[in-house]
């Protein structure tokens, strides 16, 4: 169902054929992660951030639902640890992202950042990367062919890319509990 | 005592002020996008920073009491109410410490007010006769909900998004056929100008049981549909992805007072400014025998004026906030 390719860099691809492949990985990182983590999701509009933030959530015993940030800018929620979810998509960089103050309350629980390369030069010199996107094929009917689904049920195929910035990840990544590693 | 309220508002994007008498008059209202005081500062000021609720609080709170011909020092006001959730914190805090610093030195009681609730009193400012119960859809860019309000402070929530509020998805829809920022006004206009059978996009969610929502869905299918067909107009696409997200609010609303038996359903929220939702709500409430409460769309968006109403209600009911209140940024609602 997925599968993974492993470089000697600490970076890492995982191909999920649909979303019990997304909880797979959302599994195997919610497996290693610590207080303080910092996770930045990049992908187009529809790559599925949110949906792997869900994912996660649940993982870490989250209950309440987890709904996208995009609008309020920072959700908190309570599982396991304390779950920072925030989203860049609006602000422009630079100040504005430094303004919200993430770093300053990033020690408290793990900080996902959703279009996280907006802040990703100002914000944080260790993190996660995992950019998301979609591998299906291309459709070309004439209608729109997505039933327009609640993003816990869309099972398109997806390739998600992790990589490590900074020291604290690298070495994680090559433990992560993933199914066979695949060249 | 004066049944004057100071409403503060700095939960997201606006620094805002209103005084409204008796949970319903209002007697004036000032939103920081609205009025030119960015000018004061010499510059530009960034909309989505703390630091600029820190710039705007004063003068816009001077501005709502100047407009309402009270003095600035000492206003003769019956209490202040503040959003104190959700919200950023950042942003929260800076009303907060200002509504409560004030009401101590002008010796008037504090009322945290949950910025979800003030949505719903924005009916209140549209119909001061309106009466309990009503089906609320609470409709913005952070939020889509179905509120069942049987009383003042008496609400059970009926259904929510499962993933986008419906205002995201204005607003990504939008940036993405290049319509721009805020989104929800862009496609507003250009919708007017589309035609809406061109191409139907899934109403998600519509007909399944219950009353949840998902927007993310749709707007990716959006997104999709207009990768194929470049040469579509984003005038018809706004159109047709306007009616499908009109279609969804209005029916499940509509049947969630029916399900509930109640006869009021009130919109409010960004989204409720929507030409389209209003004017939907009100002709499927009109066949349905339900009675329609629209705000302004002044009220629709974030305004003070209906935290002030909301906080007056609050006070009626409760009595006021201790004031080692602080800001609750993860704040639920009900």
């Amino acid at each position: 169902m997925s599968n993974q390719a492993i470089s000697a860099s600490g970076a890492l691809t995982f191909r999920a054929e649909d979303l019990a492949g997304t909880k797979i990985l959302a599994r195997a990182i919610a497996s290693i992660i610590r207080k303080g983590d910092v996770i930045l999701l990049l992908g187009d509009l529809g790559a599925g951030k949110t949906a792997f933030v869900q994912l996660f959530g649940l993982e870490l015993g989250v209950s309440d639902p987890i709904t996208s940030p995009t609008f309020t800018l920072v959700q908190t929620y309570t599982g396991k640890l304390t779950i920072f979810h925030a989203d860049l998509y609006r602000l422009g960089g630079g100040q504005d992202v430094v303004d919200l103050g993430l770093d300053e309350q990033a020690d408290e629980g793990v900080t996902l950042i959703e279009w996280g390369d907006v802040g990703e030069s100002v914000l944080f010199p260790d993190y996660l990367k995992l950019t998301i996107e979609l591998a299906g094929k291309d459709e070309t009917d004439e209608q729109p062919s997505c039933e327009g689904e609640p993003i816990s049920q869309v099972g398109e195929p997806r390739l998600f890319n992790l990589e490590a910035v900074g020291a604290s990840w690298a070495e994680r990544l090559r433990e992560i509990g993933l199914s066979e590693v695949e060249k | 005592m004066s049944d004057l309220v100071l409403g503060i508002e700095t939960s997201c994007d606006e620094t805002a002020a209103a005084i409204v008498g008796e949970g319903s008059k209002l007697v004036s209202s000032v939103v920081s996008s609205q009025v030119d005081i960015h000018a004061e500062f010499g510059g530009v000021v960034p909309e989505l920073a703390g630091r600029a609720h820190v710039q705007l609080i004063v003068p816009v709170v001077e501005k709502a009491l100047g407009d309402a011909g009270l003095d600035t020092t000492k206003p003769s006001i019956g209490s202040i109410a503040c959003t104190i959730g959700p919200g950023l914190v950042g942003s929260l805090l800076v009303g907060v410490s200002a509504a409560k610093a004030m009401a101590y030195a002008w010796g008037v009681p504090f009322i945290g007010v949950n910025h979800l609730e003030a949505h719903l009193y924005a009916s209140f400012l549209a119909d001061p006769e309106l009466e309990f119960p009503m089906m609320v859809l609470l409709v913005s860019g952070g939020h889509t909900m179905l509120i069942h309000a049987k009383s003042h402070g008496d609400y059970v929530l009926v259904g929510q998004t499962l993933d986008d509020a419906a205002g995201e998805a204005f607003d990504k829809v939008a940036r993405f056929i290049g319509l721009g920022y805020p989104g929800g006004p862009a496609i507003d206009k250009a919708a007017q100008l589309g035609d809406a059978s061109l191409v139907r996009f899934p109403r998600p969610m519509i007909d399944s049981e219950g009353f949840e929502f998902s927007f993310s869905g749709l707007k990716t299918s959006v997104v999709a549909w207009a990768r194929k067909h470049p040469d579509a107009s984003a005038e018809d696409i706004s159109a047709c992805f306007q009616e499908a997200v009109v279609d969804v609010l209005v029916t499940k609303a509509i049947r969630a007072a029916r399900e509930a038996g109640v006869s009021n359903l009130c919109i409010g929220g960004g989204v409720a400014a929507n030409s389209a939702l209003r004017a939907e709500t009100e002709r499927r409430c009109a066949e349905e025998g339900l009675r329609a409460f629209i705000p302004a769309r002044a009220f629709c968006t974030d305004n003070a004026a209906m935290v002030a109403a909301a906080g007056w209600w609050r006070m009626q009911n409760d009595g006021p906030s201790v004031l080692s209140t602080g800001a609750i940024p993860n704040l639920r609602f009900p």
